[in-house]
């Protein structure tokens, strides 16, 4: 059998199954006591055996099975969740990674992991050898509420039965009577619980009897002639609930039980989502997004057409189709849209390992991971993200010692916080670290010749601070504070400004450190300014632009041949539109003119042009392969009217 | 195409039988997306000379090329029969300006120099030719036509 063609499906199911484990595996060494925790990891664990076996991939199939094992003993409380197993396990999960991805690139499985396999075989072992002593505490487990609601129906003088109820053998729609059991019993009182649960039974996942628990007034004879009357469907035993006992079974499970249901809570959210996504293909989302772009341009022709014509009818048909189609467009772009989360869940991971491996004590709070971005923002904004948590674990965050001396808790606390302001991203990364010292970067910036030592004395702070992320700058060398900051700063603004966002940082000396992601919500559409440079129009993205004003000729000068522009105490270079583009125009004198003031970095410069058409959101779509990459033009645009316009690379006019 | 270069063949092809000025062209059918009716061109700026600019074709850009630059003809002026033949090569969508589109027509196509040679014909751009009764049908060779307007756009870079 050809199995290539399900490579693609393989490596996104593990790809997921391995976050999945590892975000997991982070929890379960916060709440070595979390049941639920675990069991969704035993069955990520199970399902990768099963896909990596199905793939003939046998040593990733080993290796998740010596994992099965291991996790197992953890379940049957055999072993200890101690913070060397989950190492353990966590290297196994990067081994995985590196098997799926050596297994894409060359087609075969790489020999690794026999150390690891060694590893988890020892660790079992030890498991089984204690097992045989402890006694299997079978009894079933209630939680919180459960336990609530059977102590008040006990007071009110219900009954409470715990039913086993058994399907005849070859039952063919198992759920089908699962179901009708469960509106039979609905009729007598309620259920309060049901072993297995009952999305398990809804996806027949049991065998061919399951367990109820039922409150109720009604005696047990009735309840079962009941039962047994649908057919299939037998009652194996009812048993009246003591409470007394379940408790005592239940106490040990109980302390940690605020935790849990809190990680239960989230675990199976996660879990409905997978049942209810389906992958799709980026490219066709593109393609949708074109097609839609297309019918609401079809649309605007059609608004035109019955416009002459005055049919109301029509009219009224168009405008439910004009409805129709803008909540057709939203829905796409909302299609493209995909939470945070999916960067976000790689770093507790990695703020673990970087922070075991400094010696500090780092709390990661991560807020807002359902926070939505386009697809292509998505990709790109991981990289700046780790470059800036790396720097606030390395540099902004004491040693436990000297945390403690300063009177600031041993545990520092790194922030990760995601929202939307409009059609914005806000990204926070913020350390409750030592901050940045100023004036440092001040002296720094002057003696490096970065900034003129008389102006560095009168920049502001915020100006100083934006030194940080020009090109080569760095407080590496300070005497001590903050070595380093400045490392990279560079790349992760140029990349945050290639995505058309804005990057900005706070920071108090000794309280710590905050830098502040502005991105847009995404890459496709950008806020844009239209232009008419003689009959032709231009886009101009708002994000270059600081303002417009009218031309006045007697502000023009020369300045060696070359014209400029004297706005306020500002002397811009012009450069003529028309010029510039080689509009084709009769060359009529127009009235009057405009100057979009546009900036690259710090440089500005005064672009004229005949008309300022207005503001509005476009769509960039690219020029395709053949012009792809001439200077000076960014992409190009679908005006309301179908009509193509260009969009000027601001960039290159400098 | 997996013919020697110089050497007599002749194949069998379905082809889009266009006119450019007063001359017969033909493009294999695989190569050609649809034909549409001429849309309001938008220039690009710094563009190569041959691009026209770019259409709008259901909310994808497409450049067009001005045909008859490249191959030294005259595109007479729009008459309500002008095409543009929307044709894909290797990734690449561009739109050819045609005077009129004729039909698709099956051709023995020659793919032997001497005869483009003896024809007198510019033989840049043209990678073989057909009989269609006593008229003779010039195949694009829309290969080299793209290659050589990448070429020009790495000048223009420069």
């Amino acid at each position: 059998m050809d199995l290539s063609r399900y490579m693609d499906i393989f490596v996104a199911e593990s790809q997921e199954h391995l976050d999945n484990l590892n975000k997991n595996l982070l929890l379960l060494e916060k709440n070595p006591d979390n049941k639920s925790v675990l069991n969704e990891i035993f069955r990520s664990a199970h399902t990768l055996k099963g896909m990596a076996a199905t793939m003939g991939l046998e040593r990733m199939a080993e290796l998740t099975h010596e994992m099965e094992t291991v996790l197992t003993f953890l379940k049957e409380g055999k072993i200890v969740v101690k913070q060397d197993i989950i190492d353990l396990l966590l290297s196994c999960l990067d081994d995985l990674n590196a098997m799926i991805r050596s297994f894409v690139k060359e087609g075969k499985e790489p020999c690794i992991a026999q150390g690891l396999i060694d590893a988890l075989r020892n660790l079992s072992e030890c498991g089984s050898d204690q097992s045989q002593e402890q006694t299997k505490s079978s009894y079933f487990e209630f939680n919180e509420y459960e336990l609530s609601v059977l102590e008040a129906s006990k007071e009110s003088n219900y009954m409470s039965y715990h039913i086993k109820i058994e399907l005849a053998e070859g039952t063919v729609m198992k759920s089908a009577r699962a179901f009708m059991v469960f509106r039979c019993l609905e009729d007598f009182g309620q259920i309060i619980k049901c072993i297995p649960p009952v999305q398990d039974l809804e996806e027949e996942k049991f065998d061919n009897s399951f367990e109820i628990f039922l409150i109720t007034l009604e005696d047990a004879e009735k309840i079962t002639t009941a039962l047994n009357s649908i057919s299939e469907v037998k009652v194996a035993s009812i048993t009246e609930v003591n409470i007394e006992r379940s408790l005592s079974s239940i106490t040990p499970a109980v302390h940690s039980q605020k935790d849990d249901s809190e990680a239960e809570n989230f675990i199976i959210s996660s879990k409905a989502l997978h049942l209810k996504t389906v992958r799709v293909d980026i490219d066709r989302l593109d393609d949708m997004m074109n097609l839609v772009g297309e019918l609401v341009i079809n649309k605007t022709r059609l608004e035109q057409i019955a416009s002459g014509y005055r049919m109301s009818e029509m009219e009224e048909a168009i405008e439910q189709m004009g409805r129709l189609t803008t909540d057709l467009q939203s829905l796409v772009m909302k299609v493209r849209m995909v939470p945070i989360r999916q960067v976000f869940d790689r770093f507790p991971r990695m703020v673990r390992d970087i922070s075991h491996s400094l010696h500090k004590d780092v709390e990661l709070v991560i807020e807002g991971e359902q926070t939505e971005l386009d697809r292509t923002v998505i990709d790109e904004i991981g990289e700046p993200l780790v470059h800036l948590i790396r720097n606030a674990l390395d540099h902004g965050i004491e040693p436990p010692d000297v945390r403690a001396a300063v009177d600031k808790p041993r545990t520092a606390l790194l922030r990760l916080a995601a929202r939307q302001e409009g059609n914005n991203v806000i990204i926070e990364v913020e350390d409750d670290g030592e901050g940045i010292d100023i004036n440092d970067i001040r002296k720094q910036a002057i003696n490096k010749g970065f900034v003129d030592p008389r102006e560095g004395e009168l920049l502001d702070d915020k100006a100083v601070l934006n030194i940080i992320f020009e090109q080569g700058f760095s407080t590496n060398n300070t005497v001590n504070d903050i070595s380093g900051r400045g490392i990279g700063m560079d790349v992760v603004k140029a990349k945050i400004e290639s995505l058309n966002g804005t990057i900005d940082i706070e920071t108090e000396k000794g309280k710590g450190t905050k830098v502040i992601i502005n991105l847009p919500l995404t890459l496709a559409i950008i806020q844009a300014l239209l232009v008419k440079v003689g009959e032709e129009q231009y886009a101009i993205p708002l994000h270059s632009i600081d303002e417009t004003t009218f031309l006045i000729p007697e502000q023009i000068k020369m300045v060696q041949n070359y014209e400029v522009f004297l706005l306020r105490d500002m002397v811009l270079p012009l450069i003529r539109g028309s010029r510039l583009l080689e509009v084709p125009t009769a060359d009529q004198k127009n009235s009057e003119e405009f100057v979009v003031v546009v900036h690259k970095g710090k440089q500005r410069l005064g672009l004229v042009v005949d008309q300022l058409v207005g503001q509005q959101e476009i769509v960039i779509k690219p020029l395709g392969n053949l012009l792809a990459g001439i200077p000076g033009i960014a992409g190009a645009t679908i005006l309301g009217n179908g009509q193509v316009a260009t969009i000027l690379d601001v960039n290159s006019l400098f | 195409m997996n013919q020697e270069p110089g050497s007599y063949t002749s194949e069998r092809r379905q082809v889009v039988h266009f006119i450019i000025g007063s001359d017969n062209y033909g493009l294999e059918v695989e190569k050609v997306q649809e034909i549409i009716r001429p849309l309001p061109v938008t220039r690009v700026p710094f563009a190569p000379a041959f691009i026209e600019g770019v259409i709008n074709l259901r909310g994808c850009i497409i450049p067009v090329i001005k045909l008859d630059d490249l191959l030294g003809k005259q595109l007479s002026e729009n008459d309500g029969y002008t095409r543009v033949v929307i044709a894909h090569f290797q990734e690449i969508t561009v739109g050819l300006k045609v005077d009129s589109v004729k039909g698709v027509v099956y051709l023995d196509i020659d793919f032997a120099d001497p005869i483009l040679k003896q024809a007198q014909i510019k033989t840049r751009y043209i990678s073989g030719i057909g009989k269609l009764n006593d008229q003779l049908i010039l195949l694009l060779d829309l290969a080299s036509l793209l290659d050589d307007a990448k070429l020009n756009k790495q000048e223009e870079k420069c």
